[in-house]
């Protein structure tokens, strides 16, 4: 290890900042730790040492002088704070007038602090049945670790706000809580489809799910092709989970009466895959028929809300991975619910790298609680999101329509926003995939909850009236 | 191994095996082996689906 080169030129020796207590059962600490995060701006961790030396009159260490950046608190000898080289960032034990000073330095804009906010206790997840919270966070966390992630998420949240300036604050005001209104649902508006000039029309949407209501009349006289992969039942939905995604993903623009509009992509061809039974189980080896039949299909875009929970430490199914790369090989891009265990990882198949993972939101964009977040790598990513609190659709007459919520609400907008860009742009595969994340709204949460942002329709201002093309192959007839 | 499905257009074949006869499958080159999973679905009127 390289000799620390710890900078002691403060009037004030405050010693050496302490560590809080570790925890040894009982009750896990919460809130504040007694330090500060303070955030500074990109590449300025040399000047902060000496920033920090003379606004507030700490001691500085900094990453940039221990081999490997290895730093604990038996190495720091007496520092009172710690810059984070290649995180521009710096933990700091101040007293109070020393926080104050930094605070006021936030406000001069040739100080190199950004931000300063208190260090929040942090917390293994952790499985307390008993501690469940309406069953949003699946009971891997307790009550304490739900208030640690709130003050954690509001923390974050004010920091990015602060780093990208007016950009985030400007989209944040977008964050107006949506409604349905007598035209629209709130997932229609807040995704842009009701400004969109496409339609789908030549896109193949796959939904994978329960089958469909193929009687249901809002559906009269559409383009639908279906099989059913479960044995022994045929592809009418006796569950209603997949009448409902599929009204989402492809509904009419002008549903019959006075209903409103809930679908997306409403020119485009339906393909039902019934992969799911009646009593909504499904066995791994009946989706992976359905994908393959859908990719057999020419679908440009596969939807599946379904899904199972995934641990901590989890990795992706090598089946749905190769199933997902085929498809992106075939132009075809599947998207799959996140999951709906809270804040626990995006589950599979959603959490293959080579599946688009799709996270849910409430009407006021706020990442729904029960949307499952972002906690393995490779492939445990989310990567967008969409509408999926109060989100109403059809389901099987007679009933007809109904409200449903979760992430399973979520991926089928995502699905028919897909047919509309690939309708509008002709990508297809990967390229449609980063059309979609890249098109995404910013609405100020963090990737590991919402990925990209929320999901935008295209507007197709010059869109021609005929359409694109249908690949060889097709079954329609 | 009785084979329920060739998938084609994403490389997987589906079917069922003696358990006895898993590690002769394994170590077959140039697959992958996979225990078939179960997926469960809310009931219809579940808050969360």
């Amino acid at each position: 290890m390289k000799k620390r080169k710890t900078s002691e030129t403060s009037a004030d020796d405050v010693g050496s900042p302490e560590l809080p207590p570790s925890p040894e059962g009982g009750d896990l600490p919460l809130g504040p730790t007694g330090r500060s995060i303070v955030v500074l701006r990109p590449g300025a961790h040399k000047s902060t040492v000496k920033s920090l030396q003379s606004t507030a009159g700490l001691k500085v260490a900094s990453t940039a002088d221990f081999e490997d950046a290895v730093v604990s608190d038996d190495n720091i000898g007496g520092a009172d704070a710690v810059v984070l080289e290649h995180l521009d960032i710096a933990v700091v034990d101040a007293d109070s007038d020393q926080v104050k000073s930094l605070e006021a330095a936030v406000a001069d804009v040739d100080n190199p602090v950004l931000s300063i906010e208190p260090e929040m206790y942090v917390i293994p997840f952790c499985h307390d049945a008993g501690a469940e919270d309406e069953g949003s966070t699946g009971g891997l966390l307790t009550q304490g670790g739900r208030e640690y992630l709130r003050g954690y998420n509001d923390a974050v949240q004010s920091l990015v706000a602060r780093l990208l300036g007016g950009a985030v604050t400007e989209e944040a005001a977008v964050a107006a809580a949506f409604a349905d209104t007598a035209a629209l649902t709130w997932g229609l508006q807040a995704t842009k489809v009701d400004k969109s000039s496409c339609n789908g029309r030549g896109i193949r949407v796959a939904v994978l799910d329960t089958g469909f209501d193929l009687h249901h009349p809002d559906f009269a006289g559409r383009s639908v092709i279906s099989a059913s992969f479960v044995p022994g039942q045929a592809v009418q939905d006796g569950h209603s989970h997949g009448t409902h995604c599929i009204g989402t993903a492809c509904g009419p623009k002008t549903p019959p009466g006075n209903t409103r509009r809930y679908g997306v992509a409403h020119e485009a061809t339906i393909l039902v895959g019934k992969v799911l039974s009646n009593s909504g189980s499904g066995q791994q080896g009946w989706i992976l028929a359905g994908i393959n039949w859908a990719i057999q299909s020419k679908a440009v875009v596969i939807s599946m809300s379904l899904g199972s929970p995934v641990p901590i430490g989890g990795s992706f199914s090598p089946a749905y991975e190769q199933a997902g790369l085929a498809a992106l090989n075939n132009n075809c891009l599947i998207v799959a619910a996140a999951g709906n265990s809270g804040n626990t990882p995006v589950g599979a198949p959603a959490n293959s790298p080579s599946i688009m993972a799709v996270a849910s939101v409430d009407p006021d964009l706020a990442r729904s609680s029960f949307s499952c977040i972002a906690l393995n790598p490779n492939g445990g990513e989310v990567n967008i999101a969409a509408p999926g609190r109060n989100v109403f659709s059809t389901v099987p007459m007679p009933t007809r329509y109904g409200v449903k919520t979760g992430t399973s609400m979520a991926t089928p907008h995502v699905a028919g926003i897909a047919g509309l860009w690939a309708q509008w742009t002709g990508l297809r595969g990967k390229a449609l995939w980063q059309k979609l994340t890249s098109t995404a709204l910013n609405i100020g949460q963090t990737p590991q909850t919402v990925g990209a942002g929320l999901a935008q329709a295209p507007r197709c201002p010059r869109l021609s009236q005929g359409p694109t093309p249908i690949p060889p192959g097709s079954l329609e007839g | 191994m009785k084979v329920d499905s060739v998938l084609d257009s994403i490389g997987v074949i589906s079917g069922e095996i003696a358990e006895g006869k898993l590690s002769a499958l394994q170590k077959t080159p140039g697959i992958t082996f996979e225990r078939d999973k179960e997926v469960q679905l809310p009931p219809p009127d579940a808050p969360v689906q």
